[in-house]
């Protein structure tokens, strides 16, 4: 894993944003940009090279979940991992999300080891497909 | 009123002993008889009739009170949710700002405690130097000015520490705040309840328990309310995505 990889961080709460933002520096991941919703995470995932999406799922605008669909159904973002943080904790929820093609999946609120152990997990299985 | 019932309907009976005192009026030639108690016949129809009258102006009348009684929902639509409304957004407004408050104050303590911890590096290389120089009176030197440097750090930095850990007690008080503003939002919650059962009942229409909810669209559900909603904790939703080959 790069220290230095970009990760969008999408929640339409600011403090949220923030919390993730300090855990991921916390974990050694500073180069981060936020964004509101998935209206705003839209244009910044097409115009920068991003290696990584933290996204609520709730949100006004465009949700989590579309956004999750818009970057599987876009050939050049289809393979970006995603990981999904939300307070949507329904089983209906996650498997939809697990279909949408999730890589991860953590129900707020969360703590910084389980925000580790996903990540670990999700890049392990990046470099294991790579 | 007495009333019996036979295959033509409700007759009443002091109506058939009238008419039969008439009919015996009539057949023994009395007609001032018969006259009497045809007005006193007439005169009870009259009375079932301003009964009947009276009864229906009472039931319109409580069914207009029990809708204006409702004045109440009117209130409620007009001012209550409105204000309420305007309450839950101060709500979300002052917590965020708890939320920002807090998170600047820790910003600012990481900040100390790595302040902290560079002049403590810098003591641990000086001593080590004195050591690996045998005291020579330069690395002795830098040996104090690095104490020194630590000193006016810790000093410093665990004021702002003890500052900031007074701050975030403080800041605490918007719960109270938020805690009192959301109870009066239940409260307005529960008389626009009351109020609509009120009129549901005044209208007749059924209020059956379990049926109160028709099922919405496709509706998140936000975050789990214990009590409330049945959720998945992180490892149920861990099982599950590993369920699905996760």
């Amino acid at each position: 894993m790069d220290g230095n990889m970009k990760i969008l961080i999408v929640d339409d709460f600011s403090t949220m944003r923030r919390i993730v933002k300090n855990l991921l520096g916390d974990l050694g991941y500073s180069n981060t940009t936020e964004a509101d919703d998935g209206k705003t995470a839209w244009p910044l995932l097409q115009a920068g090279e991003f290696d990584f999406v933290v996204t609520d799922w709730n949100m006004p605008g465009m949700t989590g979940i579309d956004l999750l669909k818009s970057i599987r159904g876009d050939a050049r973002l289809a393979k970006l991992p995603v990981l999904m943080v939300t307070a949507e904790a329904q089983r209906d929820q996650i498997i939809e999300a697990a279909k949408a093609g999730v890589n991860g999946y953590i129900i707020k609120p969360f703590t910084a080891v389980t925000l580790k152990e996903k990540i670990d997990k999700i890049f392990q299985r990046v470099s294991e497909a790579a | 009123m007495n009333s019996t019932v036979s295959d033509g309907g409700p007759i009443h009976v002091g109506t058939l002993s009238k008419l039969k005192e008439m009919v015996h009026a009539l057949e023994s030639g009395d007609e001032p008889l018969y006259e009497l108690y045809m007005s006193q016949l007439v005169s009870m129809r009259e009375q079932d009739l301003l009964g009947s009258v009276v009864k229906i102006t009472r039931e319109l009348h409580h069914a207009v009170k029990d809708i204006n009684s409702d004045d109440r929902l009117a209130r409620v639509a007009s001012s209550d949710i409105p204000d309420a409304c305007q309450r839950l957004d101060y709500v979300v407004k002052v917590t965020e700002e708890a939320a920002h408050k807090t998170l600047d104050l820790v910003d600012h303590s990481k900040d100390q405690t790595d302040l902290i911890k560079k002049a403590m590096s810098r003591v641990s290389a000086a001593r080590v130097r004195v050591y690996a120089s045998n005291s020579a009176p330069v690395d002795v030197e830098n040996l104090l000015d690095a104490i020194s440097g630590l000193e006016v750090s810790v000093n410093t930095g665990t004021g702002h520490l003890r500052a900031n850990l007074t701050d975030l007690a403080q800041i605490q008080e918007y719960q109270d705040l938020t805690g009192q503003i959301i109870k009066r939002v239940i409260r307005v919650v529960r008389d626009v309840e009351s109020g609509l059962i009120v009129l549901l009942r005044s209208t007749g229409s059924a209020l059956k328990a379990g049926h109160a909810s028709v099922p919405h669209e496709e509706k998140l559900e936000g975050p789990a309310v214990p009590g409330l909603s049945v959720s998945n904790s992180q490892q149920d939703a861990d099982a599950l995505l590993a369920e699905l080959g996760f």
